[in-house]
């Protein structure tokens, strides 16, 4: 096939570049500013440190970095501006389920890769749970860290899903995610222009929840719920791993009340109804893909969740059965 | 080499331009209550989107030339299928989602006339399977498309499935006729209004392997397939997203069907930026059997197993986070693009690298809503 050079390599190896001011700016209700990525290294289990790229929050007083990245939190309505600072090479960032606008949507080769600032714009019209994340050489950048959860609240506020959704009491968010040590060693820009950089072959070693690395999530506090009987827990499940997840919930039924950021008991949606999966029984998840559960405990104890990371093509449990993530919801009378 | 024929790039986009010529003329044909077609097994060579050239197998249509041509038939039609076998070793065509083996293998240089019923309306894969999926791997797969012959809403409204469920004619209802959804029904009598994205996935160790007609190791492939190549409709990258009749594009207001199938043995995760889309069909994982959805998630990435079929609909609104005062955009042009990829994104390399030339597409809002 006869291809346009320049469009062809535009569309990969030589993605437009740019720090534009945004179309149709309007007065923001509320700003964030990323900066990335900031490299950072997390101790695994078995001593390895293994680098994580990431976002810091450019308005924070706090110089720690932290993975995954701050999370960006708004309310259903707000004009949202969230900017990029590019501190090393080109970048971007996608909203992952905003549907804005090309330039607003951060994917380089149908707009531009930010070298310097760029300001996102967009005006969220459902509550609910997204993600935000790199969308430059995603398949490395995303792997490497450069993501953080976000969550648009109803115009109420946190404390209900979404408008005339359900109530919750108790907040969890959860990110699986699945690391493969080797890709660490890979240049930012590896195989964008046309070297084989092996960005094929996913062997992930390494199984985290929220930047917490199995086996310690059964006992970090960044991961592990605790609730009152009664009490009704909002579990935000992200799966942001290159595997088919695979998560069980022991001893406790739990109730899918959102989808992606979309309401499952809406009246504007009388074709979707919520799902229930009852304690023990399992549900799956693609990469990308966001489930909003309600869990309310009826007696105290200890409630185990497992989450199984599965191959893309043998279907088997990662790195030879090992690739499981463990963690509980505690509960108290 | 003689019952070889090199596909390039540019006879592979013609495919998809198939899916939309056969697709009006079939419709016609298929009012009747029996339809006659004929596929040839060959063996042909490809380009990759990185200039590759792999040995590949496909179905060929033998009077349009394209390979893996769509079928499109109406529900309950007799279908009766010439299959001219023009490869080394015994075939077996096959249907996802119906009986496995009820086809009789044709021998090398044979020609057999199958005949058979087609089945529910809906999306099904036909491929290949006397060594499992090494076949439909190696490029013998291509959609068959099964239309209602009354596929009506009790409001008269169009959809794709006889007696759809109360979720689905909830949904078509309201297309054209709600605050959601302003602007048309959705319309099957126009081409531009369904699309079919066909995944699969291409390791070259394996086309080598039949390139030199030795054993393919069929019964563990699942142990070393290690595909370099993902593909949409059997282009990928920079082909796949700039191809006419893979590409949605409409104006506001102008739903989409797309009918989403993996002949591939990969799950893939599609995401999908711009607009969430309705998930209208899913299969069942145990059997694989179509069932229309009686709850219908509004979702931007979805699971595509191995030989699943996922009917979606792009309902062409206005991105819902593009501010309200910012429509239509003054100041960005349109159309509008949006990407369609996988987000294992494994699948979005070529020979290892090359991002995003792998399983990705787009659609383009073309403007407003017409008129408006």
């Amino acid at each position: 096939m006869v291809r346009d050079p320049i469009a062809f390599d535009a569309f990969g190896c030589n993605v437009p570049e740019g720090g534009i001011a945004t179309p149709d700016r309007l007065m923001p209700n509320i700003r964030f500013e990323r900066q990335g990525p900031r490299e950072l290294d997390i101790v695994m289990p078995d001593g390895q440190k293994v680098a994580f790229w990431t976002f810091s929050d450019k308005l924070s007083r706090d110089p720690k970095d932290i993975w995954p990245a701050p999370p960006i939190r708004v309310r259903q309505g707000q004009i949202v501006h969230s900017t990029l600072h590019a501190q090393k090479n080109t970048h971007t960032i996608h909203h992952h389920g905003i549907n804005s606008s090309t330039y607003n949507d951060g994917v380089g080769h149908v707009s531009f890769e930010v070298s310097g600032s760029y300001t996102y714009q967009f005006q969220p019209s459902h509550a609910g749970t997204y993600f935000y994340h790199c969308h430059k050489n995603t398949v490395l950048h995303f792997e490497m860290g450069m993501y953080g959860f976000l969550i648009v609240d109803p115009p109420t506020g946190p404390g209900r899903l979404y408008e005339g959704g359900p109530r919750y009491d108790v907040e969890a968010m959860w990110a699986f995610d699945d690391v493969d040590p080797t890709w660490r060693k890979l240049n930012h820009s590896a195989g964008l222009c046309g070297e084989d950089a092996g960005l094929n072959i996913f062997q992930p070693k390494y199984f985290m929840i929220s930047g917490v690395p199995a086996p310690k999530t059964r006992t970090d506090p960044r991961v592990v719920i605790n609730a009152k009987v009664g009490q009704r827990i909002l579990i935000r499940h992200l799966n942001a791993s290159y595997s088919i997840l695979r998560t069980r919930i022991m001893g406790l039924d739990a109730t899918i009340y959102a989808v992606d950021g979309r309401p499952l008991s809406h009246p504007n949606s009388p074709w979707a109804k919520p799902i229930f999966v009852r304690a023990g029984t399992e549900f799956e998840t693609t990469a990308a893909a966001r489930r909003d559960l309600i869990v309310v405990p009826k007696a105290p104890g200890v409630y185990p969740v497992v989450s199984e990371f599965r191959d893309w093509i043998t279907g088997e449990i990662q790195d030879n059965g090992n690739g499981i993530a463990e963690t509980f919801i505690n509960v108290t009378a | 080499m003689d019952r070889r024929e090199f596909i390039a790039y540019g006879s592979a986009a013609a495919i998809a331009a198939g899916v939309i010529k056969t697709q009006l003329e079939e419709v016609a044909e298929a009012q009747t209550p029996s339809v006659n077609l004929e596929l040839h097994l060959e063996e042909i060579y490809e380009e990759m989107i990185d200039g590759e050239v792999l040995f590949a197998l496909a179905y060929r249509d033998p009077v349009t030339r394209l390979v893996r041509p769509p079928l499109f038939v109406t529900e309950a039609a007799t279908i009766n299928l010439k299959l001219v076998n023009k490869t080394r070793k015994p075939r077996r065509f096959t249907i996802s989602g119906t009986i496995e083996d009820r086809f009789p293998v044709v021998a090398p240089g044979a020609t057999k006339t199958i005949r058979f019923t087609a089945p529910a309306p809906g999306s099904y894969i036909y491929h290949e399977n006397t060594e499992g999926a090494v076949g439909r791997l190696a490029g013998l797969y291509g959609p068959l498309v099964v239309m209602p012959s009354d596929g009506k809403t009790a409001a008269g409204v169009h959809t794709p499935y006889k007696d759809p469920t109360l979720a689905q004619s909830a949904l078509f209802d309201a297309l054209g006729a709600s605050a959601r959804f302003p602007g048309e029904r959705w319309r099957p009598e126009l081409a531009k209004r369904t699309r079919i994205w066909m995944f699969s996935e291409t390791d070259p160790e394996l086309n080598q392997r039949l390139e030199r007609n030795v054993a393919t190791g069929w019964t563990t492939l699942k142990s070393w397939f290690k595909p370099r190549y993902f593909s949409l409709n059997g282009l990928s990258g920079f082909d796949s997203s700039h191809d006419d009749f893979t590409c949605p594009e409409g104006y506001e207001g102008e739903p989409v069907l797309i009918r989403c199938m993996n002949a591939g043995i990969a799950t893939h995760g599609p995401h999908i930026h711009g607009n969430h889309v309705y998930c209208l069909s899913e299969v069942n994982p145990a059997t694989l059997t179509l069932y229309k959805c009686q709850n219908i998630l509004e979702v931007d990435t979805w699971m595509m197993k191995p030989l699943w079929r996922k009917d979606v609909l792009l309902p062409f609104i206005k991105p819902d986070e593009i501010p309200a005062a910012a429509w239509p955009p003054k100041q960005e042009p349109f159309p509008l693009f949006y990407p369609m990829h996988c987000h294992i994104e494994m699948s979005q390399t070529a020979g290892g690298g090359s991002y995003p030339q792998g399983l990705v597409t787009h659609w383009e809002l073309l403007g407003p809503r017409r008129g408006v």
